[in-house]
């Protein structure tokens, strides 16, 4: 772990000194500081009521306007901020967990074992996404938990053959054929070699992870199967707004936009770590 | 009579990203005369494949290239992107030293001679066929009529490296660059490699800049050679001369270097301590002052010496050469 | 004579390369090492020297053959016993840079056998590393450097300091000396004998230079195709070569220092794709010689003892280089 640290920060320093990184990390910054802190930062409670302001347009007093219950925009959409972020951050965390072990087995065993494993990602990135997720929701229920755990089991599959081709990759490198002449065990090899090169690939792809899953929520809730009120993401407060379209166009552009940005900015942050993963110094 | 290629005061940087310069070819000055055969030899850092590149424009940025470069007669860097892309089909060869890499996977043998051909002339596509086919029976590809239309990965390593030379003499060009033609292949097949070049520039009078950093190579195949170091040129001179009586102190350690067959077993060989130099960290003064075993603590540290002329088409960059009577004054040789 | 330390026995290497034919990259090669010498592989690229280091290093199955280190043979240890005998046996890249972990500082690539293999802790291995890095001649400082951080020349020296680190009997070196500057190369090779007398190291040294094998090795083994085409001491194989592929080797070293060197002797097409031959001597295609006569075609010709040549030759008609310069010359003017 101490040397994903210390490549993390020569990568981090790399990836902000280019102003798309800096524009997409400083943008998911503040998508994080809002949710995580919005009971500080939001101007208003989410649910307070204020009948006086039904369908208020955007204005100093509601940055976002107003909905049909008076309630700020802004403010629900940054404590939608949270569920949706939430959400994000554990399927990418369950997606990378069981996407890596599952690939970095497959690589390791190689065989007969590699195939089977690498079929049953084959099968399983055959079936559509949100089909997947519609058919795994409908059985499951929805709640944050569960489509943490659904999202993130969608994408483990993808992350898993990333995974699995970027320790084949390095175990064609002479210095694994280096380690293994030297007596390391396979294992060894696996975690203390080739896992810190492949450290930065898959924290790509765990940014990416995190976008996904906020398309993936967002579209279960625009159609209803992912979270619903009186909680609220990203995703369902744009369902609403979209439900009530003649009566503020605002409803439905904000959190819209909000989901624009912040897929944009995982990933361009996405592009560019892997930009800043050139060879030229050694990363 | 006027060089065909005449090299003034080239300097090529490279901009980082902080925007500091790293300076790769510390102005440099040559010539190529038609018809003959230069090396330039050097170690990694010295700057040759830059400066062959910098000679066919092919360097962008982050490079910065000031200098003149003149094609008989003609700056080069003065020429616009059409005008120039015409001099470099026209009048410019280059071989690289990858003939894996240099060749389009996805088209014959045959179209990509046949691609080139066209770009520099207006001919019909059945003779320009006409002509690869000769070009690559020139170069040794037995049946050439069906081996022209066969891919790059059909053909071996040397195999490859004959059509990239037949690729590059097909425009009839005036100066052939050769990057390290012979590094990635076997030590027979660069024999063959080397001879069939060697037979098609005598053949068709072409002026030859072979860049490459096995002496044994260059002493076989080039009139005159310029050693390189840092960046710049540390010696020049005919190639006989050059090796039999070296004057620059790398020059002599790079000749040292070389293992031969006759080398005395019993005996460590004569290396010269220290590394390559380090773009980014130069040395001050003479940049191989750190591994000299001549260097002095006054000019070799402070002076950057200049190549001066010693004798007829003989010139040396060190300031510890007694340039009047062209002898060295070492005190160990 | 010192005892033998390696025997190799029978090894062989074959690929199934579909259409059922299969590329014997090794094909029954065999050859004793004796301790504290340094034996020489020399060949071109198909000659199979580098899958043979892989195949003493386990890094690849062989088909078929022996490894003997000592009285054990390699190729059947299983685990702990193949972790002890690793102790003994290492081995020097080809490419500095790609054989140190790009990640890892130089102390952390060069603890790595002392972590498997003893039970140092932090401040004796840290003190195991210095010394190391003094024998290879790397000053202490370098211990925090990271590849990209140093030459070439420096990375190599890691390498070989990586590998003597556990007082190994015997280095294998794959053309470790290949990828660097021609200056470094000298360091290295002067490094490599010095370390060869102070630790008594036995070296099989693989490369496809011939000067360099030479001035390293006492005894010299000729890679063709696969298969030992001649092999001698270092002084009767240069005095005396008799197999046509090493008068072709020998001549085609471009020297600085001779006019004549660098040429071609062989004859062909120069395509080695067609050169390939599956019966008969696999130089035939590319001999004076062999081109001409049946029985190259038809019968491979197995080591034997060469009486003359006080070596062992795989070869139906050995001559001497200026029997072979002479059948060139005749077969060149006949239109051959």
């Amino acid at each position: 772990m101490r040397i994903i640290d210390k490549e993390k920060n020569t990568l981090f320093r790399r990836v902000l000194r280019k102003p798309l990184g800096r524009i997409s990390f400083i943008f998911i910054a503040i998508l994080f500081i809002s949710a995580i802190f919005a009971d500080f930062l939001a101007p208003m409670d989410p649910n307070e009521l204020d009948t006086v302001n039904i369908f208020a347009k955007p204005s100093l007093h509601h940055l976002f306007g107003a909905d049909d219950l008076g309630r700020d925009v802004l403010s629900r959409v940054m404590y939608g901020g949270r569920i949706s972020l939430i959400i994000a951050f554990f399927a990418s965390l369950i997606a990378m967990s069981v996407g890596v072990l599952w690939g970095f087995l497959a690589a390791q065993i190689g065989g007969w074992i590699d195939d089977v494993m690498m079929r049953i990602v084959d099968a399983l990135l055959a079936i559509p996404i949100i089909l997947l997720a519609l058919i795994l929701v409908a059985a499951l229920g929805t709640n944050v938990a569960v489509l943490a755990i659904i999202i993130g089991t969608i994408l483990a599959p993808a992350t898993a053959r990333l995974a699995r081709s970027a320790v084949i990759s390095e175990l064609q490198l002479d210095y694994s054929h280096a380690a293994t002449v030297v007596g390391a065990s396979r294992l060894r090899i696996l975690f203390s070699e080739v896992l810190p090169n492949t450290a930065p690939v898959l924290m790509a792809r765990a940014v990416i992870c995190a976008s996904d899953t906020i398309i993936i929520e967002a579209s279960l809730s625009f159609v209803g199967l992912g979270i619903n009120p009186p909680n609220a993401s990203w995703g369902s407060l744009t369902r609403t707004g979209y439900e009530q379209l003649f009566n503020g166009y605002w409803l439905v552009l904000a959190p819209a936009m909000i989901i624009l940005i912040a897929i944009w900015s995982f990933n361009t942050l996405s592009d560019q770590i892997l930009e800043a993963l050139d060879p030229r110094s050694g990363a | 009579m006027m060089p065909l290629l005449n090299v003034k005061n080239l300097k090529i940087d490279i901009e980082q990203s902080r925007g500091e310069l790293l300076h790769a070819v510390r102005d440099i000055s040559f010539t190529v005369n038609k018809g003959e055969k230069l090396g330039l030899v050097g170690e990694s850092g010295s700057g040759k494949s830059l400066t062959a590149l910098s000679i066919m424009r092919l360097l962008h940025s982050p490079y910065q290239i000031t200098g003149s470069v003149a094609l008989d007669g003609t700056d080069l860097y003065m020429l616009n992107d059409k005008e120039m892309a015409r001099v470099r089909a026209g009048q410019l060869g280059i071989i690289y030293q990858d003939p894996t890499s240099s060749l389009n996977p996805v088209f014959t043998v045959g179209e990509q001679i046949i691609e080139a051909i066209k770009l520099s002339e207006k001919v019909s596509h059945a003779e320009a066929r006409t002509r690869a086919i000769d070009l690559l029976t020139e170069v040794g590809v037995k049946d050439a009529k069906t081996r022209a239309d066969n891919y790059p990965h059909q053909f071996s390593g040397g195999m490859r490296q004959r059509v990239m030379i037949a690729m590059a003499i097909s425009t009839n060009p005036k100066l052939l660059i050769a990057d390290e033609p012979t590094t990635a292949l076997d030590v027979t097949t660069q024999a063959r490699v080397m001879e069939l070049l060697s037979r098609i520039v005598e053949q068709r009078g072409l002026a030859v800049i072979l860049i490459t950093h096995d002496l044994g190579v260059a002493s076989q195949f080039c009139d005159r050679l310029s050693v390189m170091y840092g960046g710049k040129i540390v010696e020049s001179g005919y190639i006989k001369d050059v090796i039999s009586k070296p004057l620059h102190p790398y020059t002599k350690a790079l000749i040292n270097s070389v293992c031969t067959v006759d080398l005395d077993v019993t005996k460590p060989m004569i290396a010269i301590g220290g590394q390559p130099p380090v773009l980014s960290n130069l040395p001050s003064g003479c940049t191989f002052h750190p591994r000299c075993p001549q260097a002095n603590t006054t000019t070799c540290v402070s002076t950057i010496p200049a190549l001066v002329t010693i004798g007829i088409e003989r010139s040396a960059a060190c300031d510890l050469i007694d340039t009047k009577s062209g002898s060295i004054g070492f005190s160990h040789v | 004579m010192s005892e033998i330390l390696m025997r190799v026995e029978n090894l062989a290497k074959h690929y199934d390369v579909g259409n059922k034919k299969k590329l014997k990259a090794v094909n029954d090669v065999s050859f004793n090492i004796h301790a504290g010498e340094t034996f020489g592989l020399v060949g071109e690229s198909g000659s199979g020297k580098s899958t043979i280091a892989k195949l003493i290093l386990r890094l690849e199955k062989p088909t078929a053959g022996k490894i003997f280190l000592g009285e054990t043979n390699l190729l059947e240890l299983k685990s702990k016993d193949l972790l002890k005998a690793r102790r003994d046996l290492q081995m020097v890249f080809q490419n500095p840079f790609d054989a140190l972990n790009r990640r890892k500082r130089v102390r952390d690539v060069i603890s790595l056998p002392l972590k498997v293999h003893t039970s140092l802790n932090e401040k004796e291995r840290e003190a195991r590393i210095i010394e190391l890095l003094g024998l290879v001649g790397l000053r202490p400082e370098i211990i925090e450097r990271f590849p990209h951080e140093m030459s070439g020349g420096q990375c190599q020296r890691v390498g070989i300091a990586r590998a003597i680190a556990l007082n190994p009997k015997m280095l294998i070196l794959d053309e470790s000396v290949s990828a660097v500057d021609v200056s470094i190369q000298a360091q290295i090779l002067n490094l490599l004998r010095e370390l060869q007398d102070k630790l008594h190291l036995t070296y099989l040294f693989i490369s496809h230079d011939l000067s360099i094998v030479r001035y390293m090795s006492h005894k010299i083994a000729v890679l063709y195709q696969g298969e030992i085409a001649e092999f001698g001491t270092r002084e009767n194989l240069f005095a005396n070569p008799v197999h046509p592929y090493t008068h072709t080797l020998m001549n085609s070293i471009p020297d600085p220092f001779h006019e004549k060197s660098g040429k071609v002797s062989e004859i062909g097409t120069g395509d080695e794709s067609i050169d390939k031959v599956s019966t008969g001597c696999s130089f035939r295609s590319r001999c004076a010689i062999g081109s001409q006569k049946e029985i190259c075609m038809s019968v491979n010709p197995g080591l034997t003892a060469n009486a003359s040549a006080h070596d062992l030759v795989a070869c139906h008609f050995p001559t001497t280089s200026s029997e072979y310069a002479q059948a060139l010359k005749s077969l060149s003017q006949s239109g051959g």
